[in-house]
């Protein structure tokens, strides 16, 4: 599982650069459109960045599947001599690794171009996104894997995902929020939110990653 | 799987048997609907504060009702499809969830226009029902979406259907916290309405319930059958050609 991580891994280099490079462009684009009013910051910078990144991440998951549909290398995945929930769980993982570093340069380059700083811990900034991005990997590599084989897959995918997506938002919005405007911190709740969304789609769609495939 | 002749043969008698079962329940739902309508337009008393715009809560309800209903139905029908494999519970699955989207559509759009008069917008994100209602509405649609899409597919579409109908039932809840949490530091705008009801408009509300309802099980079962019917004619296509 480990090993299939990392060939896919450096597999999908061509991927990450590519969403990288559109979530750049449209952080870009944000800040020339909005430019000359100042105000980004606390929730509002985080709403922004966090929906840049599902833009970018749901592309980047997409790709996840469909170059192994393209090439027809999906059978001979299937035909690995493992369970297929680590199949999943090696997929979901790599998707993670992609999207927390992807939102981790989009974050940087957000500082540096918008000229916002962090206020509050940059330990929260860090942990909300590792954990929003958790369970963004979660549930998109799942529903990646849904749509694979469809020709529609590429608009699916995000009409799908993102209304799954609302809790794991939300809670980041004002977790991050918190943490790049500073103030009272934000309640327990999000974290126990963020945290259990992650488990629920770290299980579930493990478990239901054996009925996708046969038939 | 069920062998395709047997599951032809079955689907004839059925067809036969149908058309004999399903009229009373089209009577009664065509009955249903002018009474209600006069119950709750004409019969019941005028609510105190808003005035007749209030009458348009007896079929806002009643339409969520049936919607809920379908999706429970959908949920309950893709859990079982997933177990058993038989196309019928698949064909469930797919009218219910239209007639839930259907209805939803039909509660959003009442509940907005009774709260432009009553709250003076068309939506208040506030409201974690609104919110609820309206992200329900676009995790079905894409439930849809994904089934139309399948169809021209290699015929997975039932089973893709069933686990993305099933996540979407479970994350539901979530979702509905997650949006009362977000606007918790908010003032609350909407205080529980219609709780205190004269009899009368309780009538007028369980009239409207009812043949909301009714009609929604009317076309459920007519899409059902669509459905099957649908099924029947590719499995006959499909006998043709092979011939």
């Amino acid at each position: 599982m480990i090993r299939k991580e990392l060939v896919s891994e450096a597999r999908s280099g061509e991927t990450l650069g590519a969403s990288l490079l559109f979530a750049l462009l449209l952080l870009t684009l944000l800040s020339l459109a909005a430019g000359t009013q100042p105000g980004w910051e606390g929730e509002r910078l985080a709403a922004a960045l966090w929906l840049i990144l599902l833009f970018a991440g749901a592309l980047l998951l997409h790709r996840s599947f469909a170059q192994e549909t393209e090439e027809d290398a999906f059978l001979q995945l299937l035909l690995w001599p493992v369970d297929r929930s680590a199949l999943y769980c090696g997929k979901a993982l790599a998707s993670w690794l992609y999207l927390a570093l992807l939102g981790a340069l989009l974050w940087l380059a957000a500082f540096g171009l918008l000229g916002a700083s962090p206020r509050g811990p940059a330990w929260a900034l860090a942990a909300t996104l590792l954990l929003g991005t958790a369970g963004f990997a979660g549930a998109g590599t799942f529903l990646a894997a849904v749509t694979a084989r469809l020709r529609a897959a590429p608009i699916l995918l995000p009409i799908l995902l993102y209304p799954l997506l609302v809790p794991p938002l939300l809670a980041a919005v004002r977790l991050g929020g918190w943490a790049l405007a500073g103030g009272p911190p934000a309640a327990p709740l999000w974290w126990e939110l963020l945290v259990g969304y992650d488990l629920l789609f770290a299980v579930v769609p493990a478990l239901l990653f054996e009925l996708l495939w046969e038939g | 799987m069920v062998e395709p002749s047997t599951a032809i043969r079955r689907t004839e008698r059925r067809g036969r048997r149908r058309p004999a079962r399903l009229p009373w329940l089209e009577v009664s739902a065509g009955l249903a609907v002018p009474v209600a309508l006069y119950l709750g337009l004409v019969w019941a008393p005028p609510e105190r504060v808003m005035g007749d715009v209030q009458r348009i809560m007896y079929f806002h309800v009643a339409s969520a009702m049936t919607a809920y209903l379908a999706f429970g139905l959908v949920a309950v029908a893709s859990a079982i499809y997933l177990l058993r494999r038989q196309a019928r519970w698949d064909r469930v699955a797919v009218a219910a969830a239209e007639v839930g989207v259907l209805f939803t559509t039909l509660t959003l759009l009442s509940g907005s226009i009774w709260a432009r008069s009553a709250w003076n917008a068309w939506w208040l994100w506030q409201d974690a029902r609104l919110t609820t209602t309206l992200l329900m509405w676009f995790l079905y649609a894409g439930y849809l979406l994904l089934r139309a899409a399948a169809r021209e597919g290699d015929g997975q579409g039932g089973r893709l259907a069933a686990l993305y109908g099933l996540l979407s039932v479970a994350i539901v809840p979530v979702v509905h916290f997650s949006v009362v949490w977000w606007y918790s530091n908010h003032p609350q705008v909407i205080t529980p309405q219609g709780i205190r009801m004269a009899p009368q408009m309780v009538v007028a509300l369980l009239a409207a319930s009812v043949a909301v309802l009714l009609v929604g099980v009317v076309l459920f079962l007519q899409r059902w059958r669509l459905e099957e019917l649908r099924d029947r004619l590719a499995e006959l296509e499909m006998r043709c050609e092979r011939t």
